[in-house]
Formats: structure tokens, C-alpha cells, sequence
């Protein structure tokens, strides 16, 4: 039986070795990418600025639709139910549509609220505007409604294709990747781009004459794959040697001949885009689509690394 | 023979190479440049000469240079055995002997089934690579022999 200041050591220990991993991988991908963490900074600031900002924005637009929607639909209420004098059956129907407007406008804007789109006080004029429109006529059927937010809701989308511009047309909503290491340093490959992952079971064919990140050829199902020393190509400077200390997987980038050889593979994770700092394609590093602070990782932009492998290739 | 299968041939044509080990690596040279096999002889070294030259042998009364491919080709040194062979070839005004681990056959491939291979780096030796050929479940790396060695140092052998 464990002695309990034992059991609390361990505890201790535990929380020191987290802590201590922790600064290691922050140290880590500092000194890899020391744009990173300044750029993390930003990105909370920035992101605790933009967050706080809108809502209170938000917030009052939508007292104001509130507001004076009820008033529009009390006030035609009140003008049909004297001069057309329906029946006590009929006012209730209409009073039902008009609460199903304003259910409606409020879940455009809770909607709206979590996309966090920067014109929003632009769309909730015009969705208010159109509340109006409908809430007016009186004649608008539940499915012409519906219709009418599904159209909304399209127009919506718009903006949403944009928000990453740096980011690829397939990382605008979530997506997953495949984590893996490479000498300590964790990257990620988006599985929309990955070919296949092998678990290496022979040697690999050296081809001489090649740089030293070119580990050589390894056959596969009668085709021959070449390899890439993914740590001699991404930090040479390390001084890291797959082909001396050995790797156990190649992971294939797209249907092509190119594969990055790594020590151990991880499991697949899902990324919202705003999970990645997007880097822009510009830069040295061409193989970095940006940076998963949340998982300490780099991913890896494969369309770009594939190119670069092509171009040196050739 | 049909028009067809000459068309054919003619296009895509079959091409002979032997096959030789140099560490765990099959290369291929065209058997058209192969004189002949021969087991390991003594070689006379030759003072003053380039290191990539081990020596000379007396081939029936002709001299012929023997080349060191291992050290041409990057890799290690290693000791003879009784698979050790001197592969005799016969480049564009040159017969020059070149040392392999070992000789293993001779194999045919259509010309369609070469692919070449990433030019990538700087390194003179990977030129000596015409291409790369998946053949009995192993890569064959074909070599260029007029490639290994540039033109000054083909030169140079004849001094020898």
C-alpha cells in the first residue's frame, strides 16, 4: 500500500514532468519558429480584442431587433383583429407566424454570433429590414420563410469562404491530420493530402550521388517510392540522420514518389481553421502551412513540399 | 514479325545489362560496353596515379587500368573476396577493368520500363545514374559508364 505523501510525490512529479515537457516543446517550436510565439501573443491579444468588440455590437442589435419586432407585430396584430374581425383562432395563427419570425431572426443571429463574421452589423440591418418586410405582409407562409433564411443563410456562407485566405480551399472548415514525429518535433500532414503510410519492413535502395536529406528508394507494391530525411530537409541545421539512426515509417504525399521518413506516427486529430496561425506561402519555410499551437505541431503544407521536392529535382 | 511488332520493337526496344552488387545495391551496365568477366586478379598499383585508379592488370599481354568503383561511387572500402570480379568494359577509345562485389546476370528490360531518377543535388556521381528499373522485386540502378569519369580523366587513363 502506497504511503500517501507517496502517492502526492508522484502526483508532484507527474505535474513537474508535464511542466517540464511542456516548456521542452515550447522551447522547442520556439527556437524552430520563433515567429511563433510572438505571433501567439498577438493572436490572443488580437483574438480577445475581436472577441470582446463585436459582441457588445451584437448584443445591442439584437435588443433592437427584439425590440422592434414585437412592436411590428403587435401593432398589425392589433389592426387586423378590429377591422378584418376574425376569428379568436385565426389571430392566434397570425400571431404564431410572426413568433416564428422572430425565433428565426434570433437564430440568424446566435449564428451569426459564433461565426463572428467582421460586416456583421451590415447583415443584421438587412435581416432586419427583410423581419419587417415579412412581418408587414402577414401573407408569408412558414415555407417561404424557410426558403428566404436557407437564401440568407447561403449569402452568409460568403463571407466564411474568406476568412483564411492563406489558408487552402479545403482547410476553410474543419479537417483532419495525421500527427507524427520527426526527432522530437511534431508535424502534421492534412489527410486530404496524404497517400498512404507505410510501416517500413526492408531496407531502402541508396541511389549515390544524392544530398544527404535524400535517404533513397523504397519499394512499394512493384513501385519504388523515394524517401526524404524529413529532419535533414526541415532543420538540416539539427544535424538529425534518419538513414543513420533509423526510421519505421514513410508517409506518401499525395499519389506522388515523394515520401517523408519518420520515427513514430500519432493519431488523427481534427483542426478548426482557426486552430493553424496560416502562414503565408511566401516565405523560406514554402513546406509550412503554419503552425497548431493547441498541439505543438507544425503543419505541413504537402502541394508546396512536393513542388519544392519536383524543383530539385528536376 | 508483323508491321506491328516492328513498329513496336522499334519503339520500345528490349535492351541487355549485367548486372553487378557494389555494397547492397544491384547496378546495371549495357552489355554492349561488357568485354568480359573476370575473377579477382592481383592488381599493380601505379605510382603517382589518381586515387580512383587501383591499379593495372595484364589482360593477354594488354595492359588494361582497373578502377576503383567504390571510392567512385562514394562508398566504403571493403575487403576481396572470392565474389569479387573485375568487370572489363570497353568505352567510346578506352578498355578499362572496373572492381565489383560481385557479378550477378544478365537482364533484359524495355527501354519503357527505365524511370529515371531525382536529379537532385550537386554531386557529380549522381549523374553516373542513367536511371532506375524495378525488376525481380529489387531496384536496378542503371549506370552511364561515359559518366563516371569526365572527359580529362578518361584522358588521363590513357597515360597509363
Amino acid at each position: 500500500m502506497n504511503h500517501p505523501n507517496q502517492s502526492k510525490s508522484v502526483v508532484l512529479e507527474s505535474a513537474n514532468v508535464g511542466t517540464v515537457v511542456q516548456e521542452y516543446m515550447d522551447n522547442l517550436l520556439g527556437e524552430l519558429f520563433p515567429d511563433v510565439l510572438e505571433d501567439l501573443e498577438a493572436q490572443t491579444e488580437e483574438k480577445m480584442t475581436a472577441d470582446l468588440e463585436p459582441l457588445s455590437a451584437e448584443q445591442s442589435v439584437v435588443t433592437a431587433l427584439t425590440v422592434s419586432d414585437k412592436h411590428e407585430v403587435e401593432s398589425d396584430a392589433a389592426v387586423q383583429a378590429s377591422d378584418v374581425q376574425r376569428s379568436q383562432a385565426e389571430s392566434d395563427a397570425i400571431n404564431a407566424v410572426p413568433q416564428a419570425v422572430e425565433a428565426e431572426v434570433v437564430e440568424q443571429v446566435t449564428v451569426e454570433q459564433s461565426a463572428a463574421a467582421i460586416s456583421e452589423p451590415e447583415v443584421q440591418l438587412q435581416s432586419a429590414h427583410e423581419v419587417e418586410i415579412q412581418t408587414s405582409t402577414e401573407t408569408t407562409t412558414e415555407e417561404a420563410l424557410e426558403t428566404k433564411t436557407q437564401e440568407q443563410a447561403s449569402v452568409y456562407k460568403k463571407p466564411d469562404a474568406l476568412r483564411y485566405p492563406k489558408a487552402p480551399v479545403w482547410a476553410q472548415q474543419a479537417f483532419d491530420v495525421l500527427l507524427f514525429d520527426v526527432c522530437g518535433l511534431k508535424l502534421a500532414v492534412p489527410m486530404e493530402s496524404l497517400g498512404k503510410i507505410i510501416k517500413v519492413d526492408h531496407e531502402t535502395n541508396q541511389l549515390i550521388g544524392r544530398p544527404d536529406w535524400f535517404i533513397g528508394a523504397y519499394i512499394e507494391n512493384e513501385q519504388h517510392l523515394y524517401v526524404v530525411d524529413t529532419a535533414q530537409y526541415i532543420m538540416p541545421e539539427k544535424g538529425f540522420n534518419l538513414a543513420r539512426d533509423g526510421f519505421d515509417y514513410v508517409i506518401q504525399l499525395q499519389r506522388s514518389k515523394w515520401t517523408l521518413a519518420c520515427k513514430k506516427v500519432h493519431n488523427t486529430v481534427r483542426l478548426e481553421p482557426d486552430q493553424v496561425k496560416w502562414r503565408s506561402q511566401q516565405g523560406k519555410r514554402q513546406w509550412l502551412s503554419g503552425t497548431v499551437v493547441d498541439h505543438m505541431c507544425a503543419l505541413i503544407h504537402v502541394d508546396s513540399l512536393i513542388d519544392l521536392l519536383e524543383a530539385e529535382a528536376s | 514479325m508483323s508491321t506491328y511488332e516492328a513498329k513496336g520493337v522499334a519503339e520500345d526496344p528490349v535492351l541487355q545489362w549485367v548486372t553487378f552488387r557494389l555494397d547492397n545495391e544491384t547496378y546495371g551496365i549495357n552489355v554492349m560496353q561488357v568485354q568480359e568477366v573476370l575473377r579477382y586478379t592481383e592488381i599493380a598499383p601505379v605510382p603517382g596515379a589518381p586515387p580512383y585508379v587501383l591499379g593495372i592488370i595484364n589482360l593477354r599481354g594488354n595492359v588494361v587500368t582497373v578502377i576503383d568503383t567504390r571510392l567512385r561511387f562514394g562508398l566504403s572500402e571493403t575487403e576481396t573476396n572470392d565474389q569479387t570480379r573485375i568487370v572489363i568494359i570497353e568505352t567510346e577509345n578506352q578498355v578499362v577493368g572496373i572492381l565489383v562485389d560481385a557479378v550477378a546476370e544478365v537482364v533484359y528490360l524495355r527501354q519503357s520500363e527505365i524511370e529515371t531518377t531525382p536529379n537532385v543535388g550537386n554531386e557529380e556521381t549522381a549523374k553516373f545514374i542513367q536511371g532506375v528499373c524495378h525488376k525481380n522485386e529489387e531496384l536496378l540502378i542503371l549506370v552511364d559508364l561515359e559518366k563516371m569519369m569526365s572527359d580529362e580523366e578518361w584522358a588521363e587513363l590513357n597515360d597509363f
